[in-house]
């Protein structure tokens, strides 16, 4: 008898245990969480922002939201240029990011608060320069090169990293040279 | 007839290397007299003396997981690290407890019990909280706020001197002070936060003439 209680009441508690677990679940799925995207295909064209006989910047700005539904932090962001040196290795390459709406011009990421189905604009600046010789010429033969946007986000979860990639191609190369 | 004169001081980027003492006779030493008040910010003391961490140096434990689902999503602690931090400062299950006695108090309209409950928690600043190079941190409240103060004045040969936490949202309070101060009162001539924004780099804030004035309105 006493044996058959201490079972039931074992059992009753571990079911309130599980109904509890299940609404604090169900509440977190319907509370959701951030999911900040950056839109690299609505990315604008690449500009050339300066340009000089061996050294030539180009930019471009691409947009990105916050499509969850809690707060997310954009605690850091950079660019990866992807340009193995077997592939192509006559020019020098560095790439860095800033956010438009606070700009600054030293590479430093300040993290961001980003709301629920807001977002804002990354301006992403490649900047490729040779030793020796014409920078227009050496960049003729420029392949398509990949470039990440890597972020680490921060919210209501764990923090993770993503990535989004987006290609400066050749032809886009040469039509921003051009202009 | 004095008048109280509040003057914000301009400094560097202050690191764990620094030692926030020395930082304000170097910043300030010329201008401090013996009727002012020295103040300083809070979240600046706390860097000076290391009391920050990082998301990525903490492992979210399930109750900060199931607590911060609970603030309010402009709430420090909102985000997991920022309650995990609270956790680790003033202890898991207190921190639960707290939480809870907090949601009871509410129930019976009475706000801010856990923040009265979890004091340390409540000083904790998540990322994005504190000015580059410390946007990517978690910076706790200071430690020993009333020990730095006392040795502000022993140091500089003020009046005296407080830790303060003042924001633009007319928020203001003295969390350390020397002895002998109303903190109180300090915290009402600092309600219009002298102390700017982050960018504005000015952590230090002097209190001109505060003890003439206070003798004066005696």
């Amino acid at each position: 008898m006493f044996l058959s209680t201490l079972i039931n009441i074992i059992v009753a508690i571990i079911l309130i245990l599980a109904v509890l677990y299940l609404l604090f679940r169900l509440y977190a799925w319907q509370q959701g969480n951030e999911r900040i995207v950056m839109l690299v295909k609505r990315h604008t064209p690449f500009i050339v922002e300066d340009i000089s006989f061996s050294q030539v910047t180009l930019t471009c700005d691409i947009p990105f939201v916050n499509k969850g539904r809690q707060n997310g932090t954009i605690m850091d962001l950079y660019p990866r240029h992807l340009m193995p040196e077997e592939q192509f290795d006559g020019v020098h390459i560095e790439s860095w990011t800033m956010d438009v709406s606070r700009p600054r011009h030293d590479g430093y990421w300040e993290s961001v608060i980003i709301p629920p189905r807001k977002g804002g604009t990354v301006r992403l600046r490649v900047i490729m320069s040779v030793k020796d010789g014409n920078i227009r010429k050496e960049l003729m033969n420029f392949p398509d090169m990949p470039i990440d946007i890597v972020y680490q986000v921060v919210g209501r979860s764990d923090w993770h990293i993503s990535k989004n990639r987006l290609v400066l191609t050749s032809e886009e190369l040469e039509q921003a040279m051009r202009q | 007839m004095a008048q109280l004169e509040l003057v914000p001081v301009h400094t560097r980027i202050l690191t764990p290397k620094d030692n926030i003492v020395n930082t304000i006779l170097e910043y300030a030493g010329q201008d401090i007299g013996p009727e002012d008040i020295v103040c300083v910010a809070e979240s600046v003391v706390a860097i000076t003396q290391g009391h920050f961490t990082r998301p990525e140096e903490l492992k979210p434990s399930w109750k900060a997981r199931f607590l911060c689902r609970f603030v309010p999503a402009d709430g420090s602690m909102s985000s997991v690290y920022g309650m995990q931090a609270a956790m680790n400062l003033e202890g898991e299950w207190k921190t639960m407890f707290c939480f809870f006695a907090g949601a009871i108090a509410k129930i019976f309209r009475k706000n801010g019990v856990f923040y009265q409950l979890a004091r340390q928690a409540s000083l904790t600043d998540d990322v994005t909280g504190t000015m580059p190079p410390f946007d990517k941190h978690i910076v706790y409240g200071p430690k020993h706020p009333n020990q730095v103060a006392e040795q502000i004045v022993q140091r500089t040969g003020c009046y005296g001197a407080v830790v303060a936490d003042v924001n633009d949202l007319k928020r203001s309070a003295v969390l350390g002070h020397s002895r002998g101060l109303d903190p109180k009162r300090i915290a009402r001539i600092l309600i219009n936060n002298p102390f700017g924004n982050d960018s504005q780099m000015t952590p230090i804030v002097i209190i001109k003439n505060f003890a003439s004035v206070a003798r004066e309105q005696q």
